[in-house]
């Protein structure tokens, strides 16, 4: 089962930091390299929605010896020239994987183009650009377990045709959410190369209160009244993750 | 005649629910129900009633939000009075869910699924039992005022549902006490949001809405 490690960087998504030390005290924030030291991963899979964090995260990993895959989250669309609300129904989420280097470069082409010319409410790549701009050698195209096409197809009112112009993964997941089944059902009747995963935004359960305090300052919300769908599961750590390996 | 549709299943049992809490968190860790109300039915008739005011905080009041207090008209000497210890009430209240056909309510999967859902867990009941069974009657008269037709060959049930409950749109109209007045139903509407007044209503709703959806 693959960790997918979100970062800080992905502003209000996660609440783990890059920074470079050896142990998570109860002081400060918790740092995703000391999780790593745990579990013993010798690999990083870092997966955030915003490129700033790569610098340090290359730093780190290269100053520790860990493998860095990093991986963008991005938005894609049907065609990002159309500029409405309609176009929204058309929005689904892929993970953008860099291989090498060269991948690095593209993701920072598309994190550009998305960002500019595709901007509308949040930076937007379409599938043509996407396919347009591919090298195989420099990417892996991935489709996360929320938010995707298949999530949004089947559990939102969203359209989403998808240009699976190379192989793609499927990241499967089980946060203890009640839609969860649904979508594992599809992905195990329907699609191939599906590889299980958790995305990890937080250390422990418990984590889960300053996550959600994290997220409603992000939202501009409260506890009481958080404004957040389906914000229930406490599972998204990396406790539920090093459970779920032993048990494997 | 399809006699497969929700309204020709007189024998089957379903159960109503709604959940009274202290606010709108969706964790337990900040959000329980005070009040859990049911009301199993079946032919359209109910059988039976239940009641539940679990008391999850011993001799402290319940610190309900002020909204939910003043929403909800709570009043702590009648909880007091009427409170039960929590494990039992969840235990009674998840075998009444688990012997149902079917599990509705007004907004079950936008709230009262993930209520219950930390009740459950918190007793290590398994709460996905639930899921197949749930029939939202909210996310059901979305569907009919966004014109969306349900296709059993395409679509489970569930998944249906949660495209509605998950479309975003203004102006529906389909909030419990909306719906009974559109539908001219007799209901003492200055007492909702009290839990079996609220599923005294929702039966009648969803008499009305049955006929309204092919599923």
């Amino acid at each position: 089962m693959i960790p997918l490690f979100k970062s800080h960087y992905s502003f209000g998504r996660s609440i783990l930091t890059l920074e470079d030390k050896a142990t998570n005290d109860e002081n400060s924030e918790d740092s995703l390299f000391p999780l790593l030291e745990i579990a013993g991963l010798k690999e990083l899979y870092l997966v955030d929605d915003h490129f700033s964090g790569f610098l340090e995260a290359n730093s780190v990993c290269a100053k520790r010896g860990i493998k860095l895959n990093y991986g963008l989250r991005m938005t894609v669309c049907h065609d990002m020239a159309i500029k409405n609300e309609e176009s929204l129904s058309s929005n689904s989420k892929v993970v953008l994987l860099a291989n090498n280097l060269a991948g690095y470069y593209d993701l920072i082409k598309y994190y550009t183009w998305a960002n500019t010319d595709g901007f509308y409410y949040e930076g937007r790549i379409d599938w043509k650009t996407l396919r347009a701009h591919w090298n195989n050698d420099n990417l892996t195209l991935c489709i996360p377990f929320y938010d995707s096409y298949v999530f949004n197809n089947l559990l939102t009112g969203k359209v989403c045709y998808p240009d699976l112009f190379t192989d793609v993964f499927y990241f499967s997941e089980d946060n203890d959410l009640p839609f969860d089944g649904i979508v594992n059902s599809f992905l195990a009747a329907k699609m191939e190369n599906v590889v299980p995963a958790k995305s990890i935004y937080y250390n422990t359960r418990k984590d889960f209160q300053a996550y959600l305090a994290r997220r409603c300052i992000d939202k501009r919300s409260n506890f009481d009244k958080p404004n957040l769908d389906h914000m229930c599961s406490d599972e998204f750590c990396f406790e539920s993750w090093m459970e779920k390996v032993s048990n494997e | 005649m399809n006699k497969d549709l929700l309204r020709f299943q007189d024998d089957k049992v379903f159960t109503f629910i709604d959940c009274e809490t202290l606010n709108l968190c969706l964790h337990p860790f900040h959000n329980l129900p005070w009040q859990v109300s049911l009301i199993e039915t079946r032919g359209g008739k109910t059988l039976k009633e239940h009641d539940y005011y679990p008391n999850f905080w011993g001799d402290e009041d319940v610190p309900i939000s002020d909204d939910a207090k003043r929403i909800t008209r709570f009043d702590q000497r009648r909880f007091n009075e009427v409170s039960v210890d929590p494990q039992s009430a969840a235990e009674s209240i998840y075998e009444i869910l688990n012997r149902a056909d079917y599990i509705c309510g007004h907004n079950l999967l936008g709230f009262d699924v993930y209520v219950l859902r930390g009740v459950f867990q918190k007793y290590g009941l398994d709460w996905r039992m639930m899921m197949p069974k749930i029939i939202d009657t909210l996310a059901l008269m979305k569907g009919v005022r966004l014109g969306a037709k349900y296709d059993k060959g395409s679509d489970t049930l569930l998944s249906y549902q949660y495209k509605q409950i998950n479309t975003i749109a203004g102006r529906l109209k389909c909030s419990l006490g909306a719906l009974g007045k559109e539908f001219d139903i007799e209901h003492d509407y200055d007492r909702l949001h009290d839990g079996l007044v609220d599923l005294r209503l929702n039966v009648k709703v969803w008499g009305k809405i049955q006929y309204m959806v092919e599923i």
